[in-house]
């Protein structure tokens, strides 16, 4: 038996209530706990009831690659303890796990803050509540630091980045995503979110990244990416593909005259809208995580450090049966 | 103009050569309802006033108030009856002579597309929608992707264009270039201005398929008659790149903090070491050949070289006072 909770948070990562990479991973591990928790049934039977958990949070959203690591972590450490210690582990792995996401956010604020001179100009794009934190934290330290960013079609995340950095006083400039290599120029730091990152060092993050990047390489001005450890992809290292999930046409043209889109869907013109794309690790300075300061190269190292090389095999086999 | 002018104010949806046409077009009308020589240089120089400021990046627009303007001030002492008619001739040639190197450069251009093209291209421009149609006529087209190319939109009447003239036509954001340049096997793009160095001034977004493309070593191909040539930045003169109004971004109001700065040039500048080939109506060039070029076409035409457009602004005004 499934506790209700466990099903409502398993509901609500699925339903996107809960969203944002942190919180879907600290969810996950919350309902383990809670799951844990309400346990009733004999020692011998914990394992096989938290393996059932495990799986009905992984079904939720496959490709958030912070939920199979929130999962994995307290789940081997579960299934690695002895029968009368597993549920034991279960709790105490998942509260080290939340423990970690807070850990590693503030560290993150605190590293990326200091990547930020006095009178930088910082560029970026969507919306990261990493990037947000570390620029406030700068700004806060007294730096006078400006932002450039981007509208971030087709949903327009980048007004969502101006509202949190314009309320609490930074100054932004507002522009297109066509305008990113017109104003590169204007900028001294880039830094942006990550959606995922691969074990050879890829950054997966919101369409329009790699131009970013592409534009900042040209003008030589440095480009990081602000990346928690659950970021990191243990499938990849197993030769798991990242895959871009494709969103509705209507998001694109639902700003146009009603009559116009009409007309281009009765044409039959094909409206593709990826919401991701990849940025090579050659264009990336480096990955801002709560380790330090990293380069793209370097990315297994963290997928050692916070998960063990054997994740990788098991979150791989276990998603080619789910997807 | 107000009314039909959204579009043309905010550069939205026409290409240079249709702004021209349209300038032509009010011209024509305009000086035909003109009585006396200060009339005429009135109206010809409060309309070509409007236009230059909405559009100061064309040089197609430039070029043609400059010989209408300079066409004008050369007929200062023929009778009222014989500059008018002599100016309205000029306007027809104009439209006659524009309309014919669209069709030549869209021949010429189309030949240059290579069998199985999947072909990028960005913004809205005739030539480009002509060349294509012309290469897809002789069946080398497998697809087109169409940038949105914000702000304005412009890319979907591009693709409604294409689409119906039976290409294939998929329709992305401006961020999805790199994403989908794999499967392009060719840029091609139309002409706001070329300079004297060769650099292209085209819609924004423009310069950034450029880099993506020179780095996935994708060949880009621009589009531009040399009536797309701006000669007065052989002497110096800096094109001025207009902005986008919050409403045709559709900005939020209440995102107007006090510290908040919202920046949307409608051109940008492409570097010519990005451009593999300028195609005009008189052939395919290098963006260096490009002075070559400018220097043939103006021969015997030494006012058209050494006047800037505000000298000749400035002219016009002075007459019609």
């Amino acid at each position: 038996m499934i506790p209700k909770e466990v099903l409502e948070i398993a509901d609500g990562i699925k339903t996107m209530r809960i969203r944002g990479a942190s919180l879907i991973a600290k969810s996950a591990a919350q309902a383990l706990r809670i799951a844990a928790e309400k346990y009733s049934g004999d020692a011998s039977g914990f394992k096989p009831y938290i393996t059932k958990v495990a799986n009905l949070l992984l079904q939720t959203r496959p490709t958030a690659v912070s939920l199979p690591n929130a999962v994995y972590y307290v789940l081997n450490r579960t299934l690695s303890s002895s029968v009368s210690e597993a549920r034991e582990t279960a709790i105490r792995s998942s509260d080290e796990f939340i423990r970690m996401v807070d850990e590693s956010h503030r560290r993150i604020m605190e590293y990326g803050s200091k990547l930020i001179q006095d009178e930088y100009v910082v560029f970026t794009h969507c919306h990261s509540t990493a990037v947000v934190d570390i620029i406030l934290q700068a700004f806060r330290e007294g730096k006078r630091v400006e932002v450039i960013n981007t509208e971030t079609r087709p949903l327009f995340q980048g007004r969502i980045t101006l509202r949190e950095l314009a309320k609490n006083g930074v100054k932004v400039t507002h522009v297109p995503d066509s305008a990113v290599r017109h104003f590169i120029k204007n900028a001294n730091i880039v830094i942006v979110g990550a959606d995922t990152i691969t074990s050879d060092g890829y950054l997966v993050n919101k369409v329009g990244t790699s131009h970013l990047a592409l534009a900042a390489w040209e003008a030589g001005i440095p480009f990081y990416s602000a990346a928690e450890f659950i970021k990191f992809s243990p499938a990849s290292l197993e030769g798991g593909e990242v895959v871009i999930e494709f969103r509705s046409a209507s998001e694109l043209l639902d700003i146009y005259p009603e009559g116009l889109a009409d007309e281009l869907r009765r044409l039959g013109v094909e409206v593709l809208n990826p919401a991701f794309d990849f940025t090579p690790p050659e264009l990336i300075t480096a990955f801002i995580t709560n380790l330090g300061i990293i380069p793209p190269q370097l990315s297994v190292l963290i997928i050692k450090e916070m998960f063990g090389f054997s994740t990788g095999r098991i979150q791989l086999t276990v998603l080619e049966e789910l997807v | 103009m107000k009314k039909e002018g959204v579009w043309f104010l905010t550069a939205q949806w026409t290409g240079a050569t249709e702004a021209a046409m349209v300038f032509l077009d009010y011209m024509k009308k305009s000086l035909s309802q003109t009585k006396s020589m200060k009339e005429l240089y009135a109206n010809l120089a409060s309309l070509a006033r409007r236009f230059y400021e909405e559009r100061p990046t064309s040089a197609l627009l430039v070029n043609t108030i400059k010989k209408l303007a300079i066409r004008a001030l050369e007929l200062r002492d023929r009778s009222f009856d014989e500059a008018l008619h002599d100016l309205l001739k000029l306007i027809d040639e104009e439209v006659d002579y524009s309309r014919r190197s669209v069709d030549e450069l869209a021949q010429l251009a189309s030949r240059r597309i290579p069998d199985d093209s999947v072909v990028l291209t960005h913004s809205y421009s005739t030539t480009v929608i002509k060349t294509l149609s012309l290469a897809h006529e002789k069946g080398k087209i497998k697809q087109v992707f169409v940038t949105e190319s914000r702000p304005g939109g412009e890319g979907l009447y591009t693709a409604r264009a294409l689409s119906e003239r039976g290409l294939k036509t998929t329709l992305i954001t401006d961020s999805a270039v790199n994403y989908f340049l794999d499967k392009v096997s060719l840029v091609v793009v139309g002409a706001e201005a070329i300079t004297a160095n060769g650099a292209l001034v085209n819609k924004i977004g423009t310069s950034m398929i450029a880099l993506a493309s020179y780095h996935r070593r994708k060949r880009m191909i621009v589009l531009a008659g040399t009536y797309k040539f701006s000669f007065e930045t052989v002497y110096g003169e800096l094109i001025r790149i207009p902005e986008a109004s919050l409403d045709l971004l559709g900005f939020p109001k209440d995102l107007l903090y006090p510290n908040v700065l919202v920046k949307a040039p409608l051109m940008d500048v492409t570097r010519p070491q990005y451009i593999d080939a300028i195609i005009t109506e008189k052939g395919v060039t290098s963006p260096a050949g490009v002075p070559l070029i400018i220097w043939e076409s103006l021969s015997g035409r030494e006012e058209l070289r050494t006047m800037s457009i505000h000298q000749v602004l400035s002219l016009l005004e002075e007459k019609a006072r």
